[in-house]
């Protein structure tokens, strides 16, 4: 059985036919990125392959950047914000329009106010909007008026898009969860056109389809279509999986490096780090899980020019000159050589590493002619220039592998910087337990600049120019439900008296046993799994139960907080 | 270790020879100690009070003796060296910071250190307000460090620790609302929008009530407002408030302080638990 994976990238739509479950790479194919044409970039891509027989795939895998485009680029906004308890502050820059009705919860799950739904439909059937966001005050914590809500929007406009904020994330905050399920309902119709539009041409049935999350598992495109907003920046996630299962490695360093931009992330035990505080996109948090990056401003098409007379790396993207079509006309003048605003093409260091003689990308005259005067404006041989230029890359880029595994910024120019450059009697050398898996086109002369300055295998592995497809197919449907037994207490007459409370995809429940209580969140976070396993078509996965006690000390006496539930379901 | 006494005795006449001033403490440690004095904790690792006031004390001498009014809690006194001050033309923001600061600090030091007591906070606190008074007179306003609030879970009526973190607060420069005792969560969250409010220090002496701590802390994050919760309090320990999220946990007073110094240069709550913890 063959499966297809497809990455659709900023600048590149990579392509890639696997053979299961070997994971061996039959094809490959690399074909432009079309701005504002997703479906026609998967399609060229698809047709670039020449899939022997569609229909025969075991699966077809995409990871698009559609939702994180919607969400930076921003969209119509044509949603409907039903609050329920609580005033929004910035819906306006979300949302067209706003409904705000009494109801909600307290900290505990408790009903403070019961839902007005009167005034809600009578909102509802004045409303001109197809989409519904809905978010309530505490629906994290109990969600049972959402969940009345929406039936009751669902009733009286049958074919409307409804999203509970609490469906899907499980974080505090009312008006950031508003704000994921209004950009959530607004992709919706997007992510369905697309899927149905990339299966009516490549007669790949709708079954075998399945779309890339941000964490780095799949989704069917039922589910895809349910909770697009997940899909955000699946793109590293994609990468990282990709780089490992080509090297074969289970722990690695990721760095993918790309046109404009690197990306780092860490692969632990086989599965891509998260981030703790969910995807930044578009200068928005949003609470969806996404792998951990540390993304920096260097890549092949990184602008080198010259400032004060001295050798500098940038940080904006131009077109490498080696490669552009109008190379000479572009350097009658010396303009090419300094940061002027507004031009096409310049030195890059894929220029440098054609004139350099360490790669074949690009037309060789042109990158030595270009290098040549570099040299010349800065007053130095043009050995010399080579020597400054790898430095500064070189430090770059160790810089971004110190942030990746710390965690911590360094600024540039500054004490870190230069420690990590050395000098002429040291060379500090990073000793890094893991391999470091370089992928994507300009990936190996970059990572040939670190020899000797990591100690750890530095893997480029075949293929790597596609990585990204590769780890969009080579990767499995993770289920994951996640339910918190809280323990609150209260005051009955003097006396504390503790009650153990469950929130459930749907509701919410209080026992007066903490068995009880644990016994039934297992079973309903297995049920909520079983379901979602089912929506993905997959028939063969094993289960995990996780129980762990929250706990506090209290004049020395260990007391329980909660208890966590966590049901892991993985493909098997 | 059992030794035979001849040669510990020898081994002590030894050291008597060659280093005879550590002989000499060690036998009186060893006599404090047959006396019952803790001498662990008392002498290696405590500054002592005549250590925390030299920390403190202004170097000039017109600005050690207003520092040393405050301490002594002597409004009168107080205000008569600042109004002095003031005609010979000093700075009133200097005066402030660096004369009336440290005796506070000074207090509030020497009280983390079990060495004075709340009454005597108070009455430095209201000496400092007397010289602070007439600064304010003389410059309009002061600069605050932030705008803060204190308040007491709903439930219980113990707010002696509050006050206290209030009165610090203050001391330190922050403009402070004291919401008072038993307050519910609402009144909490209303006054957070209302006032505009950068940072709310919540305590109580119940473990009956500390749910009220939490539970103002999640309605906080849910409603959006962005302001931390800073926990603290007998019934309060670090390892419950990190049960919860937008909170962080002080243990003394002047951990309020340093947790509003955090938060009023802009981090959150995790990353005030980080720089703090």
């Amino acid at each position: 059985m063959n499966a297809l994976g497809i990455d659709v990238g900023g600048t590149y739509t990579d392509g890639v036919l696997v053979e299961m479950p070997g994971r061996k790479v039959l094809r490959t194919a690399k074909v432009p990125t079309e701005k504002g044409d997703l479906e026609g970039s998967v399609l060229r891509c698809f047709s670039a392959l020449a899939v022997p027989s569609p229909s025969l795939l075991s699966r077809f895998c995409i990871s698009t950047t559609l939702a994180t485009n919607a969400m930076v680029e921003g969209t119509k906004k044509d949603v409907c914000a039903i609050c329920i308890g609580l005033v929004p502050r910035r819906v306006a820059e979300y949302a067209s329009e706003t409904v705000i009705v009494d109801g909600g919860h307290d900290a505990m799950g408790l009903e403070v106010r019961p839902l007005d739904l009167p005034k809600l439909m009578d909102a509802v059937a004045r409303s001109s909007k197809a989409s519904f966001a809905i978010s309530a005050r505490f629906g994290a914590r109990n969600p049972e008026h959402e969940v009345a809500a929406s039936e009751a929007v669902l009733g009286a406009r049958p074919g409307a898009t409804v999203v509970r904020g609490s469906d899907l994330t499980g974080t505090l905050g009312m008006e950031e969860r508003l704000f994921l399920a209004a950009k959530n309902a607004e992709l919706v119709h997007v992510m369905k056109g697309l899927i149905r539009a990339i299966g009516a041409v490549t007669r790949v049935p709708d079954t075998s389809i399945f779309v890339l999350k941000g964490d780095g598992s799949l989704v069917s495109t039922e589910e895809a279509a349910l909770r697009p907003i997940m899909t955000v920046l699946s793109g590293p996630a994609a990468s990282t999986t990709g780089g490992a299962v080509l090297a074969g490695a289970r722990d690695a360093l990721v760095v993918d490096i790309g046109g404009t931009t690197t990306d780092i992330a860490l692969l632990e035990g086989g599965r891509v780090r998260l981030s703790e505080e969910g995807a930044l996109v578009g200068g928005a948090r949003l609470r969806v899980p996404s792998a951990d990056i540390t993304t920096l401003a260097l890549g092949g098409d990184t602008e080198i020019f010259c400032e004060d007379g001295r050798p500098r790396l940038g940080r904006r993207a131009v077109r490498p000159l080696c490669l552009a079509p109008d190379a000479p006309r572009q350097m009658r003048d010396r303009s090419f050589l300094f940061p002027v605003s507004g031009k096409e093409s310049g030195i890059t260091p894929t220029d440098l590493f054609r004139a350099e003689g360490r790669s074949g990308f690009g037309d060789g005259k042109v990158a030595v002619s270009a290098l040549a005067a570099l040299a010349d404006e800065c007053g130095v041989p043009i050995g010399e220039l080579f020597a400054v230029l790898d430095e500064v890359i070189r430090t770059r880029l160790l810089m971004a592998l110190t942030t990746a595994l710390t965690g911590r910024v360094a600024s540039e120019g500054g004490e870190a910087e230069a420690l990590l450059r050395g000098g002429r009697l040291f060379r500090p050398v990073l000793s890094i337990d893991v391999p470091i898996v370089g992928i994507g086109a300009p990936v190996r002369p970059f990572l040939d600049l670190l020899a000797g300055r990591v100690s750890c295998e530095i893997i480029v592995p075949e293929h790597h120019e596609v990585g990204n497809a590769v780890g969009a197919v080579c990767t499995g449907v993770l289920g994951r439900r996640e339910l918190t037994v809280r323990c609150e207490p209260r005051l009955v007459q003097g006396e504390e008296v503790i009650s153990y409370h469950v929130t459930t995809g749907d509701g919410h429940r209080v026992f007066a046993d903490r068995d009880e209580a644990v016994a039934f969140a297992i079973e309903r976070a297995g049920e909520e799994l079983r379901d979602y396993m089912e929506r993905s078509r997959v028939r063969r996965y094993g289960t995990r139960v996780e129980v762990r006690d929250i706990t506090y000390s209290e004049w020395g006496e260990r007391k329980v907080a909660g208890t966590v539930v966590s049901v892991t379901a993985e493909e098997s | 270790m059992v030794r035979h006494m001849d040669i510990l005795a020898e081994e002590m006449l030894e050291l008597r020879a060659r280093d005879p001033a550590r002989y000499k403490r060690l036998i009186q440690e060893g006599m404090l100690a047959e006396l019952g004095f803790d001498i662990a904790t008392g002498s290696s690792k405590m500054p002592t009070v005549d250590e925390v006031r030299a920390k403190y004390r202004p170097r000039e001498a017109s600005y050690a003796a207003i520092a040393e009014a405050v301490i002594a809690g002597n409004r009168a006194k107080v205000k008569d060296l600042v109004s002095a001050s003031l005609d010979q033309g000093k700075d009133p923001v200097d005066l402030v910071t660096n004369a009336l600061m440290p005796g506070i600090q000074t207090q509030c030091e020497l009280y983390d250190l079990g060495k004075a007591f709340v009454p005597e906070i108070l009455m430095s606190n209201d000496a400092m307000q007397g010289g602070i008074l007439l600064c304010q007179q003389k410059l309009g306003d002061i600069p605050k460090k932030g705008k803060l609030a204190t308040f007491v879970a709903e439930g219980d009526l113990h707010d002696i620790g509050k006050n206290i973190v209030a009165a610090i607060l203050r001391a330190n420069g922050f403009d402070v609302l004291d919401l008072g005792r038993d307050v519910p969560t609402a009144k909490v969250v209303d006054a957070a929008r209302e006032h505009g409010l950068q940072m709310i220090s919540g305590s109580t002496l119940m473990s009956t009530t500390k749910a009220g701590l939490k539970r103002t802390a999640e309605t906080l994050e849910e409603e959006g407002v962005k302001v931390p919760l800073a926990c603290g309090g007998a019934a309060v320990s670090r390892s419950f408030v990190d049960t919860f999220g937008n909170s962080v946990y002080g243990k003394s007073p002047l951990d309020a302080v340093k947790i509003a110094t955090e938060v009023c240069s802009g981090r959150d709550w995790k990353e005030a638990r980080k720089a703090l913890y």
